[in-house]
């Protein structure tokens, strides 16, 4: 019973304290949220408006205290980037993201393991030696790029993948 | 003991390879259907498809193509105001009021049909809203009190506009070509509103308007698509669909684009449209922007009130080097503050690159070793260009030192009064002069209480006393000639004394596959035309 109190209290601290240090670099960092919402050409007329509805007027304390009260409720607030609530935003691209993440890790073991197994097997050999030239471009060579090329390989020159995209745009709509 | 037989195991990996190869989809979408305009693009600024809100280039695009304005520019003239859902309209004696006579038989695509009504709640809840274009109509005189009493609706094709303030007519007639006075659906807005917000919610996601398009759907980070509005008053377009595809790399555009998956890219590089020339089966159009390039001096800094600093500096600007070499032909050079291509525009340069006579001045003025700070965006080509300048002012004896801020942080400097020299850009938000002199030449109260920070003469900290005299002047002059001359003086006098030194104008570039013609993109983006678009 004790160390339940005990395991609840430590996360309960370690969420206080991360969300104080999310907080906290919110309003630490120099761009301003407002602005980001209204545009370079707002009037200060827009700009105190919206201020005020983002509660940027209130003291910093009684922000951080909404943000809490916000947060256990489920309301995480709304994105600048696209004018939604945060947590619409998180359900809509959170799907694409276990996707990527599940078929990049499968991709990754499929392609990982026979190649590390191989390079055991044939430790100090010429396959060895080309397997960890792969390998060390994998590491090394930026994500971009590599992706970039990737699309130039299976999408233009071997017709193998269509191109960049969730699904193809002529099916968005119909499986949504 | 061995675990593995290394030949069968390398036999099974190959079986493996090869299944997986043959298993690959032999997907080839190599055209696009012959009635959809697809684009790539990046339209990660787009947030928001409620007229009264949007201000960006990609969402004033689409909005354009969605909703009517009682007037507009048509894509054969961009010069000429004629009129949209007004059949005609007539300018009262004083100037001060314009009477539109709708077209009859109008319907929004939700089948309402659109009336004088409609008109009068869409301006006033664009004032009323109070959203960032909202000062292109609140420059009337108009504020949340007044404006349902300037909008007076005579019969249900009649409406009469009341300018309460100094603007002339002609001035108000271009402001009501923007997207801000596009006319909604009230009848659909009123039946989504929630919580007394005039439907701002559901514009955001929605449209309701009676353009040749609408909102087909709508996936952030993926696709905005628009079909076709069987209830527009036009002859239906060729494209029953216009598709934005989101694509925020430009290299991936142009891959895009040379594989025919879409029909245009609009964001790619000066070397990526170097890349394409020649190329099979693409294209590449030009169009003018008013996108501006300029320097600004903040007036309130002593080291920069010099007048000989700053003529130096402007001789110290390798204008014709630059726009042919490092901007390789995508901006050209435009000295004055209302851009070449539109009427007014005054195209005279004030300024040459003579680095020698800016040495001599610099030297003469005993202000070799002043130490400066010139900021700009984290962007190209504003990076390079600055450093370019940089490079040419130290060679005159000047020590300067060069800060690269992102917009997040740039713009909100900008507008607190901090910098010393800054590059920027700037683009004006109707086609009308007036825009960028309200911004460069007017400035009604300079301190810094007033915070008039959508001004730029205010965040230089100038005064601009006569020219925003002549500014007034020429917004308030009803005489054509009369307003072109006072334009014309205008841009003379801020190129020859200002905060301000004007160096290019962009180009735009669009890179499309040559079955597709008849894509227009005006100055403005009020001024995108997707619907006249065809393919052979």
């Amino acid at each position: 019973m004790r160390q339940t109190i005990r395991f609840l209290l430590i996360y309960l601290s370690t969420f206080l304290a991360l969300s104080c240090v999310t907080f906290t670099i919110g309003r630490v960092m120099p761009n301003d949220p407002v602005l980001a919402a209204v545009g370079d050409r707002a009037s200060q007329e827009v700009y105190d408006q919206v201020y005020q509805e983002m509660g940027l007027d209130r003291p910093v304390p009684v922000q951080y205290l909404l943000y809490l009260k916000g947060i256990l409720s489920g309301d995480f607030g709304t994105s600048i980037v696209s004018g939604e609530p945060v947590w619409e935003d998180v359900k809509r691209r959170f799907p694409a993201t276990v996707e990527l993440a599940v078929l990049a890790t499968i991709l990754g073991v499929a392609i990982g393991v026979p190649m590390g197994v191989a390079s055991a097997i044939w430790r100090g050999k010429p396959i060895d030696h080309i397997l960890r030239i792969v390998m060390l471009i994998g590491y090394s060579v930026p994500i971009f790029w590599l992706a970039l090329m990737a699309l130039v390989l299976f999408y233009v020159k071997l017709d193998w993948l269509p191109g960049p995209g969730r699904q193809h745009f002529l099916f968005i709509g119909q499986t949504d | 003991m061995k675990m593995f037989n290394g030949a069968r195991l390398a036999r099974a990996a190959a079986i493996v390879a090869a299944g997986l190869v043959s298993a690959a989809p032999a997907v080839t979408y190599a055209e696009t259907p012959a009635d959809m305009f697809v684009v790539a693009r990046n339209t990660s600024e787009v947030t928001s498809f409620d007229p009264a809100e949007v201000f960006n280039a990609v969402g004033n695009g689409l909005l354009a193509n969605v909703y009517e304005r009682l007037v507009v520019f048509e894509p054969d003239d961009l010069e000429t105001i004629v009129g949209g859902a007004a059949e005609s309209y007539t300018i009262s004696d004083g100037g001060d009021s314009i009477t539109f006579k709708l077209r009859p038989d109008q319907v929004f695509a939700s089948g309402n049909p659109l009336t004088a009504d409609d008109v009068k709640y869409s301006l006033s809840r664009a004032v009323k809203l109070n959203l960032t274009p909202s000062f292109l109509l609140t420059q009337f005189g108009w504020n949340e009190d007044n404006v349902d009493d300037a909008i007076v609706v005579r019969d249900d094709q009649t409406v009469e506009v009341r300018i309460l303030s100094h603007l002339a007519a002609p001035l108000a007639l271009n402001a009501l070509t923007t997207n801000v006075a596009a006319i909604v659906d009230s009848k659909t807005l009123m039946e989504n509103e929630v919580d007394g917000d005039l439907g701002h919610a559901y514009a955001s996601r929605e449209t309701a308007g009676s353009g040749p398009y609408k909102l087909e759907s709508w996936i952030e980070g993926e696709l905005i698509s628009l079909e076709v509005n069987p209830n527009n008053r036009r002859p239906e377009p060729a494209m029953k669909r216009i598709v934005l595809r989101h694509v925020p790399e430009s290299s991936v555009q142009r891959l895009l684009l040379e594989k025919g998956d879409v029909d245009a890219a609009m964001d790619l590089t000066s070397d990526q449209l170097d890349g394409l020339k020649g190329v099979d089966g693409v294209e590449i159009s030009n169009f003018g922007t008013g996108q501006q390039m300029y320097l600004a001096f903040n007036m309130g800094d002593e080291t920069v009130q010099n007048h000989g600093l700053r003529k130096a500096i402007q001789s110290l600007i390798d204008y014709d080097g630059l726009a042919e070499s490092l901007l390789s032909g995508t901006w050209i050079v435009h000295q004055t503050f209302w851009p070449s291509g539109l009427w007014g525009s005054y195209t005279e340069r004030g300024h040459e690159f003579d680095p020698e006579g800016a040495k001599t001045l610099i030297e003469s003025a005993g202000l070799t070793g002043t130490k400066l700070r010139l900021d700009t965006l984290n962007e190209s080509p504003f990076r390079e260009i600055a450093e370019s300048i940089q490079g040419n002012m130290e060679a005159a004896g000047l020590d300067v030192e060069i800060a690269v801020k992102d917009g997040d942080t740039f713009w909100p400097y900008y507008r607190s009064r901090r910098h010393q020299i800054l590059l920027a850009g700037w683009a004006p938000d109707f086609a009308d002069p007036h825009s960028n002199a309200d911004a460069f030449a007017h400035n009604p109260d300079n301190r810094f209480e007033a915070q008039l920070t959508g001004k730029l003469t205010w965040r230089n900290d100038w005064p601009a006393e006569e020219a925003t005299a002549t500014t007034n002047q020429a917004a308030a002059e009803t005489d054509p000639e009369k307003r072109l001359e006072l334009y014309v003086e205008l841009q003379k006098s801020l190129q020859e004394d200002s905060p301000f030194t004007f160096m290019f104008q962009q180009l735009g570039h669009v890179a499309h596959g040559d079955d597709v013609t008849g894509f227009v993109n005006g100055v403005t983006a009020d001024q995108t035309f997707y619907w006249t678009v065809t393919k052979e």
